[in-house]
């Protein structure tokens, strides 16, 4: 083949090293720098503040209450567990710990609920017939998406004094009772907000379920009872798994709940942070609990991290997406 | 009317393409291809699944690129360049059509690439052209997914001639299809190669297919090129062990040159006229090949012992006989057969006249 | 899968009672509140008659546009900063390496599985350092980080499974990466950008504890108006304003749930 002319070595300066210099990539993918406006916002409007959290929990208040100021210090920290007494003398002081404490009990509490209601609710949907499944999972879905605020407001009207259930009490004959505010009233209101949470994954799980087994589990002669238990239960882990992180999480850090039902007489980690960030300003605290809290969380996350492990060692996958 | 260019040969020199295999080993795709591909011609890579024949396609398309080695289109190096700058166009195994145009759309997409207007004159014309070719013009107006498989392939066929390239390839396209469409397809895509004159690089795994419709055939085994040439060169004169047994039906033989004719082990003895070429040296051992269609059944033939079986094919009888403890051949017959068809019967057959191929190794 | 699997497994002993039961406990409250928002009486929650003066009133009300104005204000603009940088990131993570797109998808989709609360102190506290004033522009910021994996992960999903001949089409027909986008990319992800952007505009839109922590003079959005008014005490206006906003909710997730089983 005779090579000659301009147009021959023009195109010559193709060769594949040069092209590897130039990125070649597949059609319909772009430059990675495409990804970085969504990078850069985890990172600095996620990540980077969490730092700086962090780094607040080591500062001192700020004179006019908003922001730090440098003084490094331990103070925010040794807040949270001890106070001063009238000697000036640091006492161990347990309110902010039985706050934590008290989160993260009423946080596994609204979990088990929501997995003893959200359980047979999924399990019943993911048995009828398609068309009535799309309606009742469309059904379940509407609160879900629907205003966490409102919802909430909706129990404040429930259980007034001239509300719902005490105007049902009264029409049995019953005393009415004070049911809000109080620890019940916010315990519904936080089971009421999160169990669609609950129910979504768990029904996921249900739906991949093989109806076979329990089948062949009567036809071996078990009862009903125990195909729940020792066949449809272990199947659904991976969904009870993804949704008790997504309802135990958010709970811990609630807040519109414990004021709204709970008013003075629940306080939680919630509502000792949004303080501390809005009423007492003092930021520095705010940022010691939060960190607390967020410890928490992660010990939250790690638990699901092992159990999915375990789960995806004995074939079942469990994802929060 | 197809405009005929005077088109470019298309040359690959030395290609070799390595994958990173999961262990941290390479796995060398394409070791050393060279190739010239006729300006015109019809021109098939054959091959079993992973022998690399669609990842040097790929490779001329410009979607995969090489470690090394060089792809020339005519004067012009093309292997530096990106798909949509090189005058090579594809039709996937998966027709890869677009669900959201319509056919019309569709064919006209790579014209709109160029520059032109979907809605002036000459392009319409060349999209009524390509559906007249492919003969889909009443369903220009439909989307994919109202098609049928074939009616999709013959939508992708139209789509990548639009653009009247220098070379056409094919990756399997008709291995979607069941066998009375593939059949009819494979004649439609002859004529229109014919029609067109555009050069056709048709990549499959069917021998039958390869052999029924290329000008001339390339035998891919394992990253190399087994055996280059026209549908009758490789059938009756394979290069190797694995020609011979990839293309057509194939009974192999060991055997010995004796002074007097070739001696199988199984204890046939040929004379060596019934070799297709020379007669190899004394001592020298050989591997024979005799297709199944180049026996007949004669009461004096070289191959006597007992049937095994025997099958009726509709057009064909299929006899396989035991020939020795260890040798087996099979002999395809016409359905006249009127010889022994019970297992176990006595049957001897005889190779046809310089039939017996001696096999390279 | 026969109908034998429904006869055989459809009466678990309860599930159905735990399920309707489940279902009005869900439904009641929303019921009560709508209901009660046609009290003719200015006390919330003593029931005296039937009257719409609530709603007149709550149409009426300038401070209660002025919020709704806000949080469609927000809300537009969050979810298409959200909508924009998810394409661009699922496109360009095509690109990365597996290991990469992984942890930015992880990083991305990090308010999901962090309280919301401590989201946004943290943002508040980046605000405050970098001198941010509080308010609608910060706002929009906190919302966006909060609805981008609700338009991330749908998109990112839908490319990452999609069929990649297409792409490969277009380009051997003569179509560079920015044509390939404009003609098959976007196209094809445009049912999960709708989904995702819908996602992303009614977390906005409902969202209340990061719009709490931004929120400046003059910012009030309809939640924040909803939790300033409840903190004084329960009014007849605020339950008006609650039905509507339940009725309106309802009506688009049922008219979105309605389209996609069309299109289907």
């Amino acid at each position: 083949m005779t090579r000659d002319g301009g147009r021959v070595r023009a195109r010559e300066a193709f060769t594949p090293r040069r092209l590897r210099r130039s990125a070649w990539r597949r059609p319909g993918s772009g430059t990675v720098t495409l990804a970085t406006p969504a990078v850069l916002i985890g990172a600095l409007l996620v990540g980077a503040p969490l730092l700086l959290v962090i780094a607040y929990s080591f500062l001192s208040r700020a004179s006019g209450g908003v922001g730090v100021d440098t003084p490094f210090t331990f103070d925010a920290w040794r807040r949270l567990v001890f106070e001063e007494d009238f000697q000036g003398e640091l006492v161990f002081a347990p309110q902010y710990l039985q706050a934590l404490w008290r989160s993260v009990w009423m946080a596994a509490l609204t979990t088990f609920i929501a997995v003893v209601v959200a359980v047979p609710t999924a399990v019943w949907i993911a048995t009828r017939t398609p068309r009535v499944r799309a309606l009742l999972l469309l059904a379940v879905t509407i609160p879900f998406w629907t205003n966490t605020l409102i919802r909430t407001y909706a129990w404040m009207i429930m259980l007034n004094d001239q509300g719902v259930v005490n105007n049902t009490l009264r029409m049995l004959g019953l005393p009415p009772t004070a049911l809000y505010p109080s620890v019940f009233a916010t315990f519904i209101g936080l089971v009421y907000v999160f169990v669609p949470f609950m129910i979504l994954p768990v029904y996921t799980s249900a739906m991949k379920f093989d109806y076979r087994l329990a089948e062949a589990a009567y036809d071996l002669g078990a009862t009903r009872g125990r195909v729940v238990r020792r066949i449809l239960l272990p199947s659904l882990r991976p969904g009870i798994l993804a949704g008790s992180i997504l309802v135990f999480i958010p709970c811990l850090g609630a807040f519109v709940q414990p004021t709204l039902l709970g008013g003075s007489k629940v306080d939680l980690i919630g509502t000792i942070i949004q303080r501390q960030f809005r009423d007492s300003m003092n930021w520095p605290f705010g940022a010691a609990i939060s960190v607390a809290l967020l410890c928490v969380t992660m010990m939250a996350l790690l638990v699901f991290a092992l159990g999915a492990k375990r789960l995806a060692a004995q074939g079942q996958r469990a994802s929060l997406v | 009317m197809m405009t005929t260019l005077t088109r470019d040969p298309l040359s690959i020199r030395g290609l070799t393409k390595e994958f990173a295999a999961p262990e941290g080993a390479t796995f060398r795709a394409l070791d050393g291809i060279d190739l010239d591909i006729v300006p015109g011609e019809f021109f098939v890579m054959l091959g079993p699944s992973g022998c690399g024949k669609t990842t040097l396609l790929r490779a001329i398309a410009g979607l995969e690129q090489p470690t090394a080695g060089e792809i020339w289109l005519g004067e012009t190096r093309i292997d530096g360049l990106p798909p949509y700058r090189r005058r090579v166009n594809t039709v996937f195994q998966s027709y890869a059509l677009f669900p959201h145009l319509t056919v019309r759309q569709n064919v006209a997409f790579g014209l709109e690439m160029e520059g032109r207007s979907p809605r002036s004159p000459d392009v319409r014309a060349r999209v009524d052209e390509m559906l007249d070719l492919v003969r889909l013009t009443s369903v220009a107006n439909r989307k994919p997914g109202q098609l049928s498989g074939g009616q999709q392939q013959r939508v992708a066929l139209a789509r990548s001639l639009a653009k009247q390239p220098e070379v056409l390839l094919l990756d399997e396209p008709l291995s979607a299809l069941d066998l009375k469409l593939r059949r009819s397809m494979q004649t439609e895509l002859k004529r229109i190669q014919v029609e067109s004159g555009v050069t056709f690089v048709f990549v499959t795994h069917d021998q039958e297919e390869a052999m029924s419709m290329g000008d001339r055939i390339a035998v891919f085994d394992q990253g190399k090129i087994a055996q280059l040439g026209e549908p009758r060169d490789l059938y009756e004169r394979p290069a190797s062990r694995f020609v011979a047994a990839f293309i057509g039906e194939m009974n192999f033989v060991d055997a010995v040159a004796g002074p007097g004719g070739i001696r199988t082990s199984g204890g046939v003895s040929l004379p060596a006229d019934a070799l297709s070429q020379d007669t190899p040296p004394v001592g020298e051992h050989l591997l024979l090949g005799v297709r199944p269609e180049h026996f007949r059944v004669a009461a004096d033939g070289a191959f006597a012992g007992r049937l095994v079986a025997c099958e009726f094919l509709g057009a064909d009888v299929r006899l396989c006989v035991q020939v020795g403890p260890d040798e087996r051949v099979w002999a395809r017959v016409s359905a006249s057969y009127d010889g022994p068809t019970r297992p176990g019967s006595s049957i001897s057959l005889a190779p046809q006249p310089g039939r017996v191929k001696v096999v390279p190794k | 899968m026969s109908p034998r699997r429904f006869v055989s497994l459809r009466s678990f002993p309860g599930f159905s009672g735990v399920g309707v039961c489940l279902l009005l406990f869900l439904y009641l409250p929303l019921l009560v509140v709508v209901v009660y928002s046609f009290n003719a009486n200015s006390i919330a929650t003593v029931w005296t008659g039937f009257s719409v003066r609530w709603f007149e009133q709550v149409f009426a009300s300038e401070p209660i546009r002025q919020a709704l104005w806000n949080s469609l204000t927000v809300a537009a603009w969050s979810t298409a900063t959200a909508v924009v940088v998810a394409v661009l990131a699922a496109v360009g993570f095509i690109g990365m390496r597996r290991r990469s797109s992984r942890f930015a998808l992880a990083l991305i989709s990090a308010p999901l599985i962090l309280p919301e609360i401590v989201l946004a102190i943290a943002l508040l506290s980046l605000f405050a350092w970098v001198h941010v004033p509080l308010g609608i522009p910060a706002m929009i910021l906190a919302h966006a980080v909060v609805g981008l994996p609700f338009a991330l992960l749908p998109i990112h999903s839908r490319l990452a499974g999609a069929d990649w001949t297409q792409f490969e089409a277009a380009a051997d027909l003569g179509a560079d990466e920015w044509r390939i986008f404009r003609r098959v990319t976007l196209p094809m992800l445009q049912p999960a950008i709708v989904s995702g952007a819908m996602l992303c505009f009614i977390v906005s839109m409902d969202n209340f504890v990061m719009s709490f922590f931004t929120s400046g003079p003059g910012s009030t959005t309809l939640p924040l108006y909803i939790w300033g008014a409840l903190r004084v005490g329960l009014t007849p206006e605020i339950n008006a304003l609650s039905s509507l906003i339940l009725i309106a909710s309802i009506a688009v997730l049922v008219a979105s749930h309605l389209l996609s089983r069309k299109k289907a």
